[in-house]
């Protein structure tokens, strides 16, 4: 299988953690979000200068994904919440809601869900007391690499009859975002008391090609 | 040669006991997503602290059980709604209640409703105050009955951790606008 995957934007959380406590199936932790988004254009021209180029030279695709422009995405995190479970075999299970609000007003209603070994993390014997506890359901304090499921959901229609706030459609702008293959790279940073404290996120498209 | 089984002739019968009711104070921004497919999406949000956990009749203890009353607040919570196209609403709702005694006990349940016949239009539509579903005076009330569970590790209320509740209560709608959601909260026994 050929993967390849292009950036879309990057996605700054910082959470408010409530430990719930220690349960059979690992330690529960409440969390809510609030944070921004912004496209960082390094990391833009980087991915998507030749392929716009190569769009808009003759080449009318095949319909799919792949066809979809993407012109960047800037806003806010407007609210969100996750019940993140630190497993018993160290493992964090992610599976957060988060409204987003781009700055032309856009609402995407976007799940964040996935699993993170913590036993495997290459950074994990640079933690402070990173010496892990049978059970280990207290992750160390720092930064865990992190590759979770993104998924957004946004208005597709728009319909006149409704009140003014429900007039949005996604258009062009955002269809990207709504159909394709997402994945969100990148950090979770924990507290000494094994609480998540804040995400930086990479949010990529993915483009993965079966071998034949 | 086949046994044929006894019809049952009785039913699993199961009484309601009473635990503790909430008011949801609804935040009056909610998030319109807006037309997706199949229906509209709604984000509800909580009003920090303003939404109360309590026993209606202020009873210290739960009659019958003498576990403790659950007296308290909803420190944050989050209602994603998917009113569909067919006036049925859908939705997955996830709270936290923090106790007057400092205990925090967190709170899950999904949501099927009807919402009336074109109620999914009418909760939506665009016109002036006239149009719109419930006033002040006259509110509009979605009924609602959800099966909520909670985890908690509390030694106060651990034992609410092992009982499959039933929630009965309503959506308060004023102009459209989703004000205040209610439940009574019982445990089947």
């Amino acid at each position: 299988m050929n993967v390849s995957s292009k950036y879309l934007f990057t996605l700054q959380l910082d959470l408010s953690p409530t430990l719930v406590g220690v349960f059979p199936d690992g330690r529960r932790i409440d969390v809510r979000y609030t944070g921004s988004v912004i496209t960082d254009a390094t990391q833009y021209a980087a991915d998507w200068r030749d392929s716009y180029t190569a769009l808009n030279v003759g080449d009318e695709g095949d319909g799919s994904t792949d066809d979809l422009e993407w012109s960047g995405l800037t806003g806010k995190v407007i609210s969100g919440a996750d019940s993140v479970l630190i497993r018993s075999d160290s493992v964090a299970a992610f599976a957060g809601r988060l409204t987003i609000r781009a700055n032309d007003q856009f609402l995407l209603n976007t799940q964040l869900t996935g699993a993170v070994d913590l036993l495997v993390q290459p950074k994990l014997k640079d933690f402070k007391g990173g010496v892990v506890k049978d059970p280990p359901v207290t992750p160390p304090a720092g930064t865990v690499d992190t590759v979770l499921g993104i998924s957004f959901e946004g208005a597709t229609s728009k319909q006149g009859w409704a009140e003014e706030d429900l007039t949005q459609e996604a258009f062009f702008r955002y269809q990207l975002l709504l159909r394709g293959t997402l994945v969100a790279i990148g950090q979770v940073k924990f507290d000494d008391r094994g609480l998540p404290q804040s995400a930086k996120l990479d949010v990529a498209v993915i483009r993965a090609v079966a071998r034949s | 040669m086949t046994v044929a089984k006894p019809r049952r002739r009785s039913l699993l019968d199961k009484s309601l006991l009473y635990l503790f009711s909430f008011d949801v104070e609804a935040d009056a921004n909610r998030q319109n997503i807006g037309f997706v497919p199949g229906g509209v999406r709604v984000n509800i949000q909580a009003r920090p602290n303003l939404s109360r956990v309590y026993h209606v009749l202020r009873d210290r203890s739960i009659a019958g059980t003498g576990s403790p009353a659950i007296s308290g607040t909803i420190e944050w919570g989050g209602d994603w709604l998917d009113l569909r196209d067919d006036d049925i609403g859908f939705s997955d709702v996830k709270f936290a209640i923090r106790t007057d005694d400092d205990a925090v006990i967190y709170g899950t349940y999904p949501v099927t409703c009807y919402l009336g016949s074109g109620g999914q239009r009418r909760l939506i539509k665009a016109g002036s105050d006239r149009d719109k579903l419930g006033t002040e005076k006259e509110p509009f009330d979605i009924p609602l009955i959800t099966t909520p569970r909670f985890t908690t590790t509390s030694k106060v209320y651990s034992w609410l951790s092992e009982l499959q509740c039933m929630g009965v209560g309503r959506i308060r709608v004023v102009r459209n606008e989703f004000r205040r959601i209610t439940y009574d909260v019982y445990s089947l026994s």
